[in-house]
């Protein structure tokens, strides 16, 4: 069947479509945290977290004792909860005789499992005969009512397979979602395995149709998959008629797919990013996009559906009739295959159905619906005698009539639904008390000293406890920047072929940077590398295994008991063993025509050289630079022979030319490639006016434009793990998922060149003579400060150096001594050097699942000066970046600061408060069960979805919270029309407030007061703490 | 052997399709010491008889047949759900087992402990499913997994009950098996890969109640008590002693 | 000056968001169209409607116009592609009628 043009675009639309609530996922070597309901990010947060809820059935806030357990803990504003619950009621009538506050805030507080619970079978009139402990009688539901609710269980919401797995208690769902995941492992396959699919070039369908109709596994298993493929039809047209086949209405189609894609919403996340990632190596070489995917599997789950068709039903339409005719046997169905069956009768329900004698199921029907009633109704009266214990309402309730029973069940059934947002609130509302009660506005005294030193470090939250401390050791500045100094670049490092983005993932770098070596490093590989490369190579193999593991499996043993028992040593010693790295140097400027050409020149003569010796069999004293010369030029197309080279070896004509063929085709020595090659160059580096803006946009973002310190240190961060398939998730992710140092190390050579200075200073920076610009690293695993280009600092800092490293390194030891007992199981206090070796072992031992906390804890972002939280330890919670408003009259840089890392950090809080509250469902689950798929993802056990999302380890701590769920407290100090109107004209952040992601306060220094945004309202409040000199909200009688 | 003698022991050492017999019998009694009682006296009623019928040669296809309704009923017994008709049906399986040994002549004191062996832990099942009855309503496998988090001592009970119903070595019934197997292989072999298969089947249906029952997430329901230390010790104690008793079980010898 | 042959032909104009150019020009190519023109950085007001899907105020979120000129026959295909997209999200197509010089740049 082939399908008219307009068909095949509209599936492809109704493919994207469907896939826009899936959230992306980024192979984990470079980790991105984003928030998994991305793709509904356009509702207001309420609304989006219900969808979510349904759609990838999980869970958007804790569960009740999650909450009360915080609120236990002191970390929730009971007032707030109160304000909550009377916003709640207020829309709502009263119940007689019911102390409904109280009622619900006893509900809330004390009750710790849900208060209405049931299928609606029992009705409030049996309700209240429970309560009074009476016999429970009454008529059955109707047909009418039944098959309705059936129909609305699962026809409308669900795939067709999942209806059918409901009904007959088959487990196609699970192996349906198990066969596509296998075909998805070996197409996406990145190198992991050995042995690899074949035809993937043609496309994701394409291969695995060749595969499937030819696959022996699929043919012991009876699933007819050739009658479903037929030859030479593209995935649309499988995908339409396989839609037919079952019945669906073609309205519902966009519905259907989106529940299909969120099944494994892992690899649809995957394969949505990859097909829309036009530079990814693997999606260039392998395509692959959600049409593909949605049309594997259902023709799979057609396939795996037709196995049973002569069984019951397996389309929509038998479903219906199914439902119509035999409501009762399908509504005993629904209820022994979805759980929900009452255990009494559980075992008699699964024989009477396997009989399949009408008249006893009919029987059985009406004992059993009166059996469930009684029992629903009972159930429900002892909750509510329970709560009417904890709030003193037993006598109220026992009074109430039918009638006010249901209203007063309506109620608390609403309120239960919409509970979480309540908690949220009241627990942000503490949160923002406790922000305000720590920080200081107003302008920083200015005291004219020059500081020591001036550190930049990233807007992380792990910064923040460095920061306090390197401030408290001495007479250090510090300031909040993006980790990648608003420096995206392109990086091929030394002896790599490619290149890494080290920028936050929204951009695109324009620029390449490279690295060579200082000195010239040793060709020749060592030894041990050598020998490594060998050893992994042989445990790939398939047969070498049976002989290698008598021969040299003992030596693997010792690398694993040694990394176990004795990690730092171990460790230590191998590295020793390895080359170390030679010292490099950045290439930073734009190379000139004349260079590029030279450049190019020289690789040219390199690769002819080359190519004479490996085509002739000469040594490199015999081949004479003109002969290398002149060949170039024939190439090159310039000349015609090349009378020399045939001298020299004794070529005749067709030969000479057949050399001069491979020159041009093998090693591509033509002007086609000259002119690629060039183009290449020319994005190689910096011009002089992209550095100057650089550093000017990055020194006026943070504020400092002078009095410069003597040293001025860019801080990027990563951090050290081992055996950690989320290593990246701990490096910075304003550089994609990469260390920061790259990035520090550019800004640092740009800023320290003297002809960037000149320019900075006709724009009115003056940077001082004696000011220089160092990269460092901060290791947020161990702590340590590194400085890096160390041989380029002019010699009159070096009396300073002593001062400095001795400061970062107390920073350092006191920063372990904060951050250690976080990750101890048991709370103790360490002294420092204690806790430095202790940093360091977790950055070592292969065992460690928690190497550090990481971004975990994230609550608040705020946009000011550093004297605005200079005095109050935050607890490596918050999101530090410099701002000085001015300086910046225009508002472009504060735009700019909530374009990019406002954004990052609200996916990154995002993501944390999803992984908490649901860790199964919109996490990772837990570590100790991940295997890694492919070489981008992990999975759980050996065969599962990809998991997104963070691992249990990260954001719980023995089954609890440890990262409060909270949404992102963002605090902007600066007037409050100035901070207003820069919301405004960023459109993202201005849906991102307005429809409740982030918690938007705006911090005035002049006037002294806040401005909260709530409720799609802004209320001003004064600051707390400060003296009351400004008119408040209500007027005082004096 | 007289053919009346013959069909009353195979009601007690069920052969198809007698078994039927025992099974209606076993889920009508609701009463779980009393169905602990029938499993420990059921098979040992059939060795009596066995015993005082006069002495001949047991049939052939008698003990195919036996092997045969074995396997029939531990292949049935793999979808069930419900702990109590999965205990039947296991017991149906291994007391038919026995009829390989009674047509080799083993001594009758031996394949009563035997029985035994293959009885006390099925009784012991019936006591745990009766525990999980009172607490959740039925004892039916994936109605309410995760016991283990919320229950650990009866969880670990129902683990350990099950796994010695399902003769895992070191519990009699394994012994019993083998010991079944050796008297077959001469003669038949093929009987010994049938008897093989059984065990097999068995352990699958037992991981699988086990899966229904233990692990999961567990439902937020109303707390439930936890088995007590003494009756989990009860139950310790009973299958270390079947432990020890099966380390000195004899064998049967041609 | 030579005769000019003009040929008839339609020009859509596709307007939507900026986030989903992959997807629209994906749909042109699929159709055989030859060649587009992209507008970048537009922005305009829209109108509600659509289920709830969206938080409209004054509309300047960044749009981009695509300008395709096709036979007259792809027309309705195209259309029928982007009509489920269209069910979703904001933006318009215009349908006009235009004559080229060069009809072989465009279809064929």
């Amino acid at each position: 069947m082939s399908l008219r043009l307009g068909q095949t675009l509209k599936i492809r639309a109704m493919a994207y479509v469907a896939g826009e609530p899936i959230p992306f996922f980024w192979p984990m070597r470079s980790f991105i945290h984003h928030n998994p309901l991305h793709g509904l990010e356009h509702h207001p947060f309420p609304e989006a977290v219900a969808r979510g809820e349904r759609l990838f059935q999980a869970r958007g806030f804790l569960p009740r004792s999650g909450y009360q357990r915080y609120l236990r803990l002191g970390k929730v504003d009971r007032a707030a909860l109160g304000a909550g619950v009377e916003a709640f009621l207020a829309q709502r009538e009263a119940v007689a005789g019911i102390d409904l506050p109280k009622w619900i805030l006893a509900l809330m507080t004390r009750m710790d499992r849900p208060v209405v619970a049931g299928s609606g079978l029992a009705r409030e009139a049996d309700v209240v005969v429970a309560l009074r402990g009476g016999p429970i009688r009454g008529t059955v539901p109707g047909a009418d009512h039944v098959r309705a609710r059936l129909r609305e269980e699962l026809l409308d919401s669900r795939p067709v397979y999942e209806a059918v797995d409901l009904l007959f208690g088959t487990g196609v769902g699970a192996e349906l979602d198990e066969l596509v995941i296998k075909s998805c492992l070996d197409f996406f396959d990145e190198g992991q395995s050995v042995w690899s699919m074949p035809g993937r070039e043609r496309g994701f369908f394409a291969a695995w149709r060749e595969i499937a109709r030819r696959s022996g596994r699929l043919y012991l298993r009876g699933l007819h998959i050739g009658r479903i493929l037929r030859d030479e039809e593209g995935p649309e047209a499988v995908i339409v008629r396989v839609m037919e086949t079952l019945g669906v209405g073609e309205g519902r189609w966009t519905t259907y797919f989106t529940r299909e894609l969120a099944r494994l919403h892992g690899w649809a996340g995957f394969i949505r990013w990859r097909s829309g990632a036009r530079h990814y190596y693997w999606a260039q070489r392998y395509p692959a996009d959600l049409v593909d995917f949605l049309a594997v599997r259902l023709a799979l789950g057609l396939a795996l559906l037709g196995e049973r068709a002569r069984t019951g039903p397996t389309t929509e339409p038998e479903l219906e009739r199914f439902i119509e005719d035999r409501w009762r046997e399908a509504y005993l169905r629904h209820e022994l295959f979805s759980g929900a069956v009452l255990p009494a009768m559980a075992a008699r329900v699964e024989r009477t159905l396997a009989a399949g004698r009408p008249a006893r199921i009919e029987r059985l029907y009406e004992e059993y619906v009166a059996a469930k009633r009684a029992e629903e109704a009972r159930d429900q009266a002892e909750r509510l005698q329970v709560l009417a214990a904890m709030s003193d309402g037993q006598e109220a309730l026992s009074r109430l009539s039918a009638e006010d029973l249901g209203r007063l069940v309506g109620i608390l059934r609403d309120f239960e639904r919409g509970e979480g947002m309540i908690w949220l609130n009241a627990m942000e509302n503490r949160a923002v008390e406790r922000l305000l009660g720590g920080i200081r506005p107003g302008a920083p005294p200015a005291d004219g000293k020059r500081p020591f030193a001036q550190a930049l470090f990233c807007i992380d939250t792990r910064s923040e406890r460095i920061r306090r401390h390197l401030e408290g050791v001495g007479d250090y500045e510090t300031y909040g920047i993006a980790g990648f100094f608003g420096v995206p670049v392109s990086f091929m490092e030394l002896g790599k072929g490619s290149e890494v983005h080290l920028c936050p993932v929204l951009l695109t770098p324009k620029n390449l940077v490279m690295e060579i070596a200082v000195a010239q490093g040793n060709d020749d590989v060592t030894a041990l590398t050598v020998l490594e490369k060998a050893f992994h190579e042989l445990k790939e193999s398939v047969l070498s295994p049976f002989v290698t593991v008598e021969a040299i499996g003992l030596l693997f043993g010792f690398d694993m008991v040694g990394k176990t028992l004795l990690p730092e040593r171990y460790n230590r010693w191998r590295k020793r063993l390895h080359q170390r790295k030679p010292r490099t140097h950045l290439l930073l400027d734009k190379l000139s025509r004349e260079q590029a050409d030279s450049v190019i020149r020289a690789v040219q003569r390199a690769v002819i050289a080359k190519a004479i010796a490996q085509e002739f069999g000469l040594e490199a004293e015999q081949i004479h630079d003109a002969v290398v010369r002149e060949l170039r030029e024939v190439a090159m197309g310039h000349a015609q022979g090349a009378p020399k080279l045939a001298a020299m070896l004794g070529l005749d004509a067709t030969s000479e030319q057949a050399f001069i063929g491979r020159l041009r085709t093998v090693y591509r020595i033509n002007p086609s490639v000259v002119r690629l090659q060039m183009e290449r160059l020319g994005r190689l580096g910096f011009s002089l006016d992209e550095q100057v803006v650089f550093v000017a946009q990055a020194l006026k973002a943070i504020g400092l434009t002078e009095n410069f310190s003597r040293f001025v240190l860019l801080v990027g961060h990563g951090s050290t793990s081992e055996n950690n398939p989320y290593e990246s998730a701990l490096d910075c992710g304003a550089c994609g998922g990469n260390q920061g140092l790259v990035n520090a190390r550019v800004l640092a050579q740009m800023a320290n060149k003297p002809a960037v200075r000149r320019r900075l200073r006709e724009q009115g920076i003056d940077i001082p003579e004696d000011t220089w610009f160092f990269p460092a690293l901060h290791d947020t695993t161990t702590d340590e400060l590194r400085l890096f280009d160390l041989d380029r600092v002019p010699a009159s800092h070096v009396v300073y150096m002593d001062r400095l490293r001795k400061g970062l390194l107390a920073a350092s030891r006191l920063c372990t001594q904060e951050r250690m007992p976080t990750l101890l199981p048991s709370p103790a206090s360490l002294s420092p050097a204690a806790a430095s070796r202790y940093a360091a072992r977790n950055a070592l031992d292969w065992s460690q699942v928690r190497p550090e906390w990481g971004l975990a804890g994230n609550a608040y972002f705020i946009i000011g000066r550093r004297a605005l939280t200079q005095s109050f330890a935050l607890e490596g919670r918050a999101f530090l970046h410099s701002y000085d408003y001015r300086i910046d009259p225009k508002r472009r840089l504060l735009e700019t600061i909530l374009t990019g890392p406002l954004v990052v950090g609200q996916w990154i809080n995002m993501e944390h408060y999803f992984s908490t509250v649901d860790n199964e469902r919109f996490g990772s689950g837990s570590k100790a069960y991940h295997n890694v798929a492919g070489r981008f993802g992990v999975m759980t056990g050996n065969l599962s979805d990809l998991r997104t999302g963070l691992p249990a380890q990260t954001v719980l701590d023995r089954g609890f919270p440890y990262h409060e769920p909270l949404r992102l407290i963002t605090v902007i100090e600066a007037p409050f029309d100035h901070a207003w109107r820069a919301v405004e004209e960023v459109s993202v952040v201005k849906y991102l407030v307005r429809n409740g992601w982030i918690r938007l306060l705006i911090v005035d220094p002049e006037r002294h007061c806040v401005d909260v945004y709530e409720d799609a309202a802004w209320s001003r409040r004064p600051f707390p703490g400060t003296v009351q000199s400004q008119p408040a909200e209500e007027s005082v009688p004096s | 052997m007289g053919t009346p003698g013959l069909w009353s022991v195979a009601i007690f050492l069920p052969l198809f399709p007698l078994s039927v017999i025992f099974n209606a019998l076993f889920a009508r009694v609701g009463n779980a010491p009393m169905r602990a009682i029938i499993l420990l006296a059921w098979p040992q009623v059939g060795l009596v008889l066995f015993g005082i019928l006069p002495p001949g040669r047991v049939a052939g296809g008698v003990v195919a047949l036996a092997v045969l309704g074995s396997l029939l009923y531990a292949f049935r017994a793999i979808a069930l759900r419900d702990v109590d008709r999965w205990t039947g049906y296991i017991a149906t399986s291994a007391w038919a087992l026995l009829w390989p040994a009674l047509a080799h002549h083993a001594a009758i004191d031996t394949l009563r402990l035997y029985a035994l062996g293959f009885s006390v832990p099925l009784a012991l099942l019936v006591l745990v499913a009766d525990a999980l009855k009172r607490r959740f309503g039925a004892a039916y496998a994936g109605l309410y997994g995760g016991t283990v988090r919320m229950l650990p001592r009866l969880a670990g009970a129902t683990a350990l009950v099950v796994l010695a119903a399902v003769a895992v070595p070191l519990f009699p019934g394994f012994f019993a098996l083998v010991a079944v197997m050796v008297t077959t292989i001469p003669e038949q072999p093929w009987l010994a890969v049938c008897v093989g298969l059984t065990w097999l089947l068995w352990t699958w249906g037992g991981i699988r109640l086990l899966q229904g029952l233990i692990v999961g997430p567990g439902e937020a329901v109303a707390p439930v008590a936890d088995l007590s230390r003494v009756e989990f010790g009860f139950y310790v104690l009973t299958l270390a002693l079947l432990i020890a008793g099966a380390l000195r079980l004899p064998g049967v010898t041609a | 000056m030579k005769n000019l042959n003009l040929s008839p032909l339609k020009k859509l104009e596709i307007i939507l968001g900026g986030e989903h150019q992959a997807f629209a020009t994906d749909v042109l190519d699929r159709a055989g169209v030859k060649g587009y023109t992209i507008v970048n950085n537009l922005s305009g007001k829209g109108s509600h409607g659509f289920h709830e899907g969206h938080l409209m105020f004054n509309e300047d979120d960044v749009l981009i116009m695509i300008i395709a000129a096709v036979p007259a026959d792809l027309v309705t295909a195209i259309l029928e592609g982007l009509a489920p997209f269209y069910n979703e999200h904001s933006g318009v197509v215009f349908i006009s009628d235009i004559q080229v010089t060069r009809l072989v740049k465009f279809s064929g």
